[in-house]
């Protein structure tokens, strides 16, 4: 078990610096989810601090079964959702208004390309690229299955690089539900 | 169309070489064959390859997310150990009148003793019962400094009293009516354990200490929270 896995089980029980420990470490992640769903700052801080209020209490339910990361992530996105609703906007809508908030350089390019992915291709694209989570995490965040994880990350791929080499994507034939086996 | 296979061909072997470089897909000879092959699949890997590298991506300012995080933690321990004090300390006064009441009513002989135990006996357990009493009123008065005394004394009694009661129903030397005079006795127990300082309330830092002035709390934790998780 890993210390951020021993540090949730802990908070689970009630540790404190355990909790503040678990949030520290997990706590760019969930930003980085939150702002790839919401694509708004303001409403990306709201989601995000909502899922980590909403954890104080809903660790105490933490029994292990998913990775803590894969644990708050799923619990990122639940409150990205109900922040999404209460602002009435559809994620797919809200991409691109973040993209003054970038760190300048060669890389704000291609950020706006991510941004402009749609929702659930962007999803999966940020989750497993820039998270850095397994497909079949990311799966498990997504609430959908691994084939179709697969599926959105090369459809997200394929996007960007015609995006980035000005072609159009024939890529993308949109077989997006196909689910593995 | 032959143009129709080789998207397919393409579509497969682009799909396969994704996945592969996450680490999710298995060896395939021929996908790899045909990425070598295909002049169009060979320009869309030198555009991925373009791509990745490039998406650093990390928005800038980012909110205070633990501080906010850490504060509620803070409230709703502080209003778990603040529930958990109440019950006990309700325990503890409802413990201490019945207490005094059986104590009293055994020294003016009502109800009288059972046969078995003789005048002398029945004095010294109503002043035991009046002691413990007398115990769980601070107790429960002001729990800080006299709950953590009588604890142990509180579970001494409770713990071989529930032995000899036990012992006695099961021969038959008693009965279960007679045995309710010692729920004060085990509520009183009961109530001293709820008031004790948790051991997980010690953990969170500069926690207030939810009954009592200021600064009679516990002393903060030898090693503050590092901000790294804790190696096991």
């Amino acid at each position: 078990m890993t210390g951020l896995e021993a540090a949730a089980h802990q908070a689970a029980k009630g540790d404190g610096q355990a909790f503040e420990a678990v949030c520290r470490a997990l706590q760019d992640d969930v930003w980085r989810y939150c702002f790839a769903l919401a694509g708004d700052r303001e409403l990306a801080a709201e989601a995000a601090q909502e899922t980590f209020l909403r954890s104080v209490r809903a660790i105490r339910r933490f029994r292990g079964e998913a990775p803590v990361r894969v644990w708050y992530l799923t619990l990122a996105r639940r409150a990205t959702a109900q922040v999404l609703r209460q602002a009435r906007r559809e994620p797919s809508v809200a991409a691109g208004s973040a993209v003054e908030e970038l760190v300048p350089g060669p890389s704000v390019e291609a950020q706006l390309l991510v941004e402009q992915l749609p929702a659930e291709l962007r999803q999966a694209f940020v989750l497993t690229q820039l998270l850095g989570l397994s497909y079949a995490e990311t799966a498990s965040v997504m609430g959908c299955a691994v084939g179709t994880v697969r599926s959105r990350v090369f459809r997200a791929r394929a996007r960007l690089v015609a995006a980035w080499t000005g072609e159009p994507s024939e890529q993308d034939t949109g077989e997006d539900e196909r689910v593995d086996r | 169309m032959s143009t129709d296979e080789e998207r397919t061909g393409c579509q497969a072997a682009r799909e396969w070489v994704s996945a592969y470089r996450d680490g999710e897909a298995f060896e395939s000879a021929e996908a790899a064959r045909h990425l070598e092959t295909c002049a169009a699949c060979g320009s869309w890997l030198q555009g991925l390859d373009g791509l990745t590298g490039r998406l650093r991506l990390r928005p800038a300012d980012q909110p205070e997310l633990v501080g906010p995080a850490l504060t509620a933690w803070r409230q709703v321990a502080a209003g778990r150990r603040h529930r958990r004090m109440a019950a006990g300390r309700a325990l503890l006064w409802a413990a201490a009148v019945t207490g005094l009441l059986l104590a009293a009513s055994r020294l003016v002989g009502i109800p009288p003793l059972s046969e078995r135990i003789s005048a002398h006996a029945g004095r010294e357990l109503a002043a035991m019962e009046a002691a413990l009493a007398v115990g769980f009123t601070l107790a429960a008065w002001r729990p800080r400094p006299y709950a953590g005394g009588l604890l142990w004394v509180a579970l001494t009694a409770a713990g071989l009293t529930l032995l000899g009661s036990g012992a006695d129903l099961l021969s038959g030397r008693s009965h279960l009516g007679g045995e309710v005079a010692h729920l004060p006795l085990l509520a009183g127990a009961m109530g001293l354990l709820l008031t004790q300082p948790s051991r997980q309330g010690r953990l969170v830092r500069a926690a207030p200490a939810p009954d009592g002035p200021p600064g009679s709390g516990r002393p903060p934790p030898a090693n503050p929270a590092t901000g790294r998780p804790t190696q096991q």
